[in-house]
């Protein structure tokens, strides 16, 4: 009975496949069956099923190490039997033999194929009816001595049937001699012993390692570069501006992820099963610095110190890498990988804050990272689903690392990110520069000037100096001598030219005239109209009428076009015993009569000279007896400021006059700039201060 | 009320499968027979249709129908018990063999 086409089977009928079957691997293969579902032409539906054994290769295994476990007729029939790839950990001491039954199809006879053991972490010594095939390390009796390696190449092997066997299968006896004493270190505690072989063609095999180390190679050779030129570049630039310390956590960040790149694909290269679990633990390690160099970078975007959130991330990241570093092999593997899915939240949460919290923003641009952290979220979510078996991965892993690849991108990103922040700060600083430039040659320009006036000042303060030591010239030098009349005179400017002046005149009939005065003003003008004046006394001196002495002179100066300089001045003439007084805008003078011992102000009005050439001045003629003094002042004692700003005042001259009218000229004069300096009070004094104080003596 | 109605509609919303599935259920006959030859089978080393190299345990399959009206194979497949339950391990991946792949397959007719 034939079947149709659409799949019926006629009642009583027989459907066969008579060359049904299945592989596996690892060639233990678990229960299986085939079920099947059928319906008849009345809409009923029918099940059956039925288990299929396939017979797992079994492998048999003894504890311990003896040479006549090698031969092929060895009756292994009393050691236990495991399944292929279990690994009697339980049991292990260290050294034992695994023997299988290894049936081989006849097409596979007298083929170059290959052989690879995995997972060996020790030595090992693989048979084949009884003849050594390929050995990994040296199988030594100690731990002490222990080689322990890793194989990753294949090696070649062939299988040739006992003499006069044709056709179908040939039987033959596989023996591994194995020894590692790693099964109780605490290290490797976890680690999943599960000690396998495989045959296979062996050009494939040779093409596929070829192919994997190819891609490996190229991976971590591009992939390290990358990240390392990434990273001196940006310590470069840390160490040229170290303000912008972003570039420093960069720099290690990079360094981190091509420590990263390294430690993932060089397994790969590894043949020393030590170096393996190095690998293992350095590549953790370097994930977590990492990932805390990525948070650091991150969180200088908005803090200006590390936020205390952190302290929690580095503490659990610490301790799960040190948890690692001790047991590599079990469990923590899984812990690190949920801490770095925990942490790349906190550090996208920092990036969108900082898109949100634009006040706080510590460094601009941070929109880069976020365009390109996307791809390695896209990517990491979409590892994340494969995982769970949601969505299949297009390609293996080794073909294209595509997370390194979109860390790549996050990389690029973040240095666009450095780059543009530095060319800011540049920008800024050149502006600044601009500015201080500017800045700098107005200072320049004002130091120039300040320079000029200092040189003017000089210049100014050497003539000033001059015309000072000239009006001293013009004061005289000593006082006339008379017999009966005793002179003293004090005379101090309050800038280097005073307007203060006083001067004598002793005729030949011994008439002496006495003349003080007082410029409006000081420097250079006053010390000018001191001089006209001087020579206008001395050519007007001799003349009997003081108002018309004062007149003349008022006359003479008013001609010369002074504008607003005056003189003030008082003269006074002394002639046996009698004095004549006249007084041109002069403080008045302060007269003792020692007969009366009285202390009297000689007022007189009169207007400065320069200012009313007409104006009719007053004169008074006074006895001056032995004993009798006249002080003649300008105003720069009794108008003198204390610290205070009060002034001394006249009426307390008149009493500091009373004070000492017993004494010499030159003591009054002594005691008068004594309490003049004491009235002051350390306060600079601002007007020239003048006397001379005349006493008549028998 | 609305407690009694969700009550109502909960026991509604799992009436309808139950229902469902009574219906759909198969037959648990001997209509339809299975037979492995050898079973179990012994693996060996051979050469795949793909030249790569693996294990390959051999056996012969029988569907009978044991009933005296024809029946059709609406599908079928080949399944595995992995992590505590069967996994269909068809090829590729999740796909059930149809009535026409099994007359592909089983073409050596009524053995008998």
């Amino acid at each position: 009975m034939e079947i149709q086409v659409d799949g019926w089977i006629q009642a009583g009928n027989v459907a066969v496949d008579a060359e049904n079957w299945n592989t596996w691997w690892p060639p233990a293969p678990p229960p299986c069956k085939w079920a099947y579902t059928a319906q008849d032409s009345a809409g009923n539906i029918y099940h059956a099923e039925e288990e299929v054994g396939l017979t797992p290769v079994f492998y048999r295994f003894h504890a311990g190490d003896d040479t006549a476990w090698v031969q092929p007729e060895f009756d292994d029939s009393g050691w236990e039997q495991i399944k292929p790839w279990d690994f009697p950990e339980d049991r292990w001491q260290g050294i034992g033999w695994f023997r299988y039954v290894l049936q081989v199809d006849s097409l596979l006879w007298h083929q170059p194929l290959g052989l690879h053991i995995f997972n060996i972490f020790g030595a090992v010594e693989f048979y084949l009816d009884g003849k050594l095939v390929h050995q990994v390390g040296k199988i030594v009796a100690s731990k002490e001595d222990e080689e322990a390696l890793i194989m990753w190449d294949p090696v070649p092997i062939s299988f040739h049937p006992p003499p006069g066997h044709s056709g179908g299968k040939s039987r033959h006896i596989v023996a591994l001699r194995y020894s590692s004493f790693f099964w109780d270190s605490p290290i490797w505690s976890g680690q999943r012993w599960s000690l396998g072989w495989y045959i296979s063609d062996l050009k494939q095999m040779t093409a596929n390692r070829a192919k994997i180390l190819r891609r490996v190679t190229f991976h971590q050779m591009f992939l390290m570069g990358v990240f390392m030129a990434f990273a001196l570049m940006h310590f470069l630039l840390f160490l040229f501006y170290p303000r912008l310390r972003a570039n420093l956590y960069f720099a290690a960040l990079t360094t981190c992820f091509a420590l990263v790149v390294y430690f993932w694909f060089q397994p790969d290269f590894i043949t020393d099963a030590v170096h393996f679990v190095w690998h293992l633990r350095l590549r953790n390690a370097a994930m977590t610095l990492m990932m805390f160099s990525a948070m650091r970078l991150t969180y200088l975007l908005l803090y200006p110190k590390l936020p205390r959130i952190f302290t929690p991330f580095f503490l659990v990241g610490l301790s799960l890498t040190l948890w690692n570093w001790l047991r590599p092999f079990i469990i923590t593997d899984t812990y690190l990988i949920v801490f770095y899915i925990a942490a790349f939240p906190e550090i996208l949460r920092v990036l969108v804050a900082s898109r949100i919290r634009k006040r706080e923003v510590r460094l601009e641009g941070s929109w880069i990272i976020l365009l390109g952290m996307t791809p390695f979220t896209l990517v990491g979510v979409y590892y994340l689903l494969s995982l769970l078996n949601v969505v299949p991965l297009p390609w293996e892993f080794e073909d294209f690392p595509t997370p390194f690849y979109a860390m790549l991108i996050v990389m690029i990103s973040m240095s666009v990110f450095l780059s543009r922040n530095f060319a800011q700060t540049n920008k800024n600083l050149e502006a600044q520069l601009i500015q201080v430039k500017a800045l700098s040659e107005k200072t320049i320009q004002q130091e120039r000037e300040r320079a000029q006036l200092e040189a003017e000042n000089a210049r100014k303060s050497q003539e000033l100096e001059e015309a000072r030591q000239l009006q001293l010239a013009m004061l005289p030098k000593t006082v006339p001598k008379l017999p009966h009349l005793e002179i003293a005179v004090y005379s101090k400017p309050a800038t280097e030219v005073g307007g203060d002046y006083y001067d004598f005149h002793l005729d030949g009939n011994g008439t002496l005239t006495v003349a003080i005065g007082d410029a409006t003003g000081h420097g250079m003008k006053a010390g000018t109209l001191v001089s006209v004046t001087k020579g206008l006394f001395k050519s007007l001196a001799h003349e009997d009428s003081l108002p018309q002495i004062l007149q003349k002179m008022s006359a003479a100066l008013d001609s010369m076009n002074l504008g607003y300089l005056y003189m003030a001045m008082m003269l006074v003439k002394y002639q046996e015993n009698k004095i004549t007084i006249s007084t041109a805008g002069m403080p008045p003078a302060l007269l003792h009569k020692a007969d009366l011992n009285q202390v009297d102000e000689i007022l007189l009005k009169g207007l400065p000279l320069g200012g009313f050439p007409d104006f009719q001045y007053q004169q008074a003629e006074i006895e001056f007896r032995s004993g009798d003094t006249l002080v003649l002042m300008s105003d720069g004692l009794p108008e003198m400021f204390n610290d205070a700003d009060e002034i001394l005042d006249y009426p307390t001259m008149k009493k500091l006059v009373e004070e000492v009218t017993s004494k010499s000229p030159q003591a009054i004069i002594d005691y008068l700039v004594a309490a003049g300096e004491k009235w002051a009070n350390g306060r600079p004094q601002e007007d020239d201060v003048t006397f001379v104080v005349m006493k008549a003596r028998n | 009320m609305p407690t009694r109605l969700f009550i109502l509609l909960y026991l509604l919303a799992l009436a309808i499968p139950i229902h469902a599935q009574q219906h759909a259920l198969p037959k648990e006959t001997n209509a339809l027979i299975v037979r492995h030859i050898p079973n179990p089978s012994e693996g060996y080393l051979w050469r795949r249709p793909d030249k790569r190299i693996g294990y390959k345990w051999p056996y012969r399959t029988e569907v009978r129908n044991n009933l005296n009206v024809p029946l059709q194979i609406t599908h079928f497949g080949f399944y595995c018990y992995e992590n505590g339950k069967w996994v269909l391990e068809n090829l590729p991946p999740g796909h059930l063999y149809t009535s026409a792949e099994f007359f592909k397959r089983y073409d050596d007719g009524d053995s008998g």
